[in-house]
């Protein structure tokens, strides 16, 4: 596999009424082409700021991230973003947030929404398109947040917990979408969640960190085919074994 | 409820509606027959036939000048205001520029400026539309600088990883819609400060010798008090008449996404 992204030294400070915090500490990486990234850590441990730096939303202390060996100067439609929050922007439809991207590119009305109408399709909510945000559910707001950064065909996708504030069952079922999307489109992505389940699901490696100062502690091959069974005696060793890695770092 | 129901409840608003006003008039016709002076409270009759001599004078001379007036002010309003206000509230440098002149300016009444307006415009209708102008501006930027400085930042970084990075993509697409409900109502108080600018300016007689305003106070000095009642009540609908319409312009085709948001 060779690697699309490289996190080299990464550290990140941040001065806060004349005290500095130190959010990120000598973070090494390398991401491959098509590979799913799940990072995992204990809350206020930097995930998101990492996830941050590399989408082009913060610039780091010190080290640098790469793209295709070209450091990442800034945000860019080369690398999408999911974030935790609702993003879309309310005063657009679902059809004109989708296309948003398109529309920025120059890409004329009818292409652009061609377009967009076929990803909106492709996660069921045909029949939304000209819908406004608040009249949809969490879930079909992230799977639009999701295709949104995915009409501009990015080399990589950074996801922060985008599940996070959703039910169990919904959050299954966006699961099982977003692994489809990812076989079919062949993304690289890096997934920041706090539910190991959840990591285990979707990761081809998982990425733990610690807190104080933010480091990766640890990074785990999940080695397994997929459609992974959720209840299958393997998943249940590697949540045993992450779980346990958690609790260590929790510990001290 | 099923839409006969939904019909129904309607109309029985609107018949409240009308039987309230209905109400008022007959209230209004009866205490002006015992006050008995029309001096002191002119009849609702003599104001309605007040209206059938004046009509053709208030459509096609006053109303028309007014608007004039207004229309001078609020479009200079707009172009001075929205500009500064969003320099104001997207730009920090902008915002130390122009803030200290701006809270300079604005405790000054725009009546106060009734004088220079003369002696700049001389009795023109710009004289008049500068009034309102000062009276119009200050609301439109504030507003517009609150909207454009609480931009949630979410929207502005998830267009910015969408590849709007030049700042006038962020203007355009995130800032400006963003703000735009602010803005919308800026302008609509702005409207309603306007419409009193208008009626002094005029009757100081800071436009040509014409206006509802100008009128009113006309007829003032002549004692015909059903005259200055009738303009009263012109005054009044115009002003419902141009909120109500700009509500539903902006509210209904604008902001419809608002709907839901303002519910939840
Ligand atoms: N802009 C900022 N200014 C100051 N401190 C910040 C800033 N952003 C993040 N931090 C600090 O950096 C640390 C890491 O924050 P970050 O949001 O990356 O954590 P996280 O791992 O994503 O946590 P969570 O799991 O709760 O989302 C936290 O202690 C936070 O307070
Ligand atoms: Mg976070």
């Amino acid at each position: 596999m060779t690697a699309l992204l490289e996190i080299k030294g990464l550290s990140k400070s941040f001065s806060v009424k004349g005290k500095t915090f130190e959010a990120l500490r000598e973070v090494n990486l390398s991401v491959g082409e098509k590979e799913f990234i799940c990072i995992l850590g204990p809350s206020g441990c930097g995930k998101t700021t990492l996830l941050r730096i590399m989408a082009g939303l913060e610039r780091p202390t010190s080290g640098e991230v790469t793209l295709d060996g070209v450091p990442i100067e800034g945000p860019g439609p080369q690398r999408g973003m999911v974030f935790q929050e609702y993003s879309l922007f309310p005063w657009r439809t679902i059809l004109d947030n989708v296309s948003f991207g398109l529309e920025l590119q120059g890409v004329s009305k009818a292409e652009r929404h061609e377009k967009a109408r076929r990803y909106i399709q492709a996660v069921g909510l045909a029949g939304f398109e000209n819908s406004f945000p608040h009249e949809l559910s969490g879930g079909m707001k992230q799977r639009v947040a999701i295709v949104r950064a995915l009409v501009n065909n990015p080399r990589a996708l950074f996801m922060d917990e985008p599940f996070g504030a959703l039910d169990a069952q919904t959050r299954n079922v966006m699961q099982s979408e977003l692994l489809r999307i990812w076989q079919e489109q062949q993304k690289t992505v890096v997934f920041v969640t706090h539910s190991v389940d959840e990591a285990i699901y979707l990761a081809d490696r998982v990425v733990i960190m610690s807190a104080r100062p933010g480091q990766i502690n640890k990074i785990i091959d999940v080695d397994l085919p997929r459609p992974r069974i959720r209840t299958s005696a393997e998943v249940n060793r590697y949540r045993e074994r992450i779980l346990s890695d958690l609790k260590i770092l929790r510990n001290g | 409820m099923n839409p006969f129901e939904r019909g129904w409840e309607g109309a029985r608003e609107h018949a409240v509606t009308v039987l309230s006003v209905a109400g008022l008039v007959v209230v209004w016709q009866i205490l002006a027959m015992i006050i008995a002076n029309p001096l002191k409270l002119p009849a609702f009759t003599s104001v309605i036939s007040a209206l059938f001599i004046q009509w053709e004078t208030i459509l096609w001379v006053d109303l028309r000048v007014s608007l004039i007036h207004f229309a001078i002010g609020m479009t200079a309003g707009l172009l001075i205001a929205l500009p500064v206000g969003m320099a104001m509230g997207w730009s920090r440098i902008a915002d130390r520029i122009f803030d200290p002149i701006v809270e300079l300016i604005r405790p000054i009444p725009p009546l106060a400026w009734i004088p220079f307006a003369i002696i700049w415009f001389g009795l023109t209708p710009q004289a008049a539309g500068f009034i309102v102008f000062v009276g119009a501006v200050f609301p439109i930027l504030i507003n517009s600088y609150v909207g454009f400085r609480s931009v949630p930042r979410i929207y502005v970084e998830s267009a910015m990883v969408l590849g709007a990075t030049r700042n006038r993509d962020l203007l355009r697409y995130v800032a400006f819609p963003s703000a735009l409900p602010s803005i919308a109502a800026g302008i609509r108080i702005a409207m309603g400060i306007a419409w009193m600018c208008i009626v002094a300016a005029e009757m100081f007689g800071a436009s040509t010798r014409s206006g509802l305003g100008y009128r009113l106070w006309e007829y003032y000095s002549l004692h015909m008090m059903e005259m200055v009642f009738l303009y009263m009540i012109v005054l009044g609908l115009l002003g419902l008449f141009i909120d109500r319409t700009f509500r539903f312009v902006v509210q209904e085709r604008l902001l419809r996404w608002q709907e839901g948001i303002r519910q939840n």
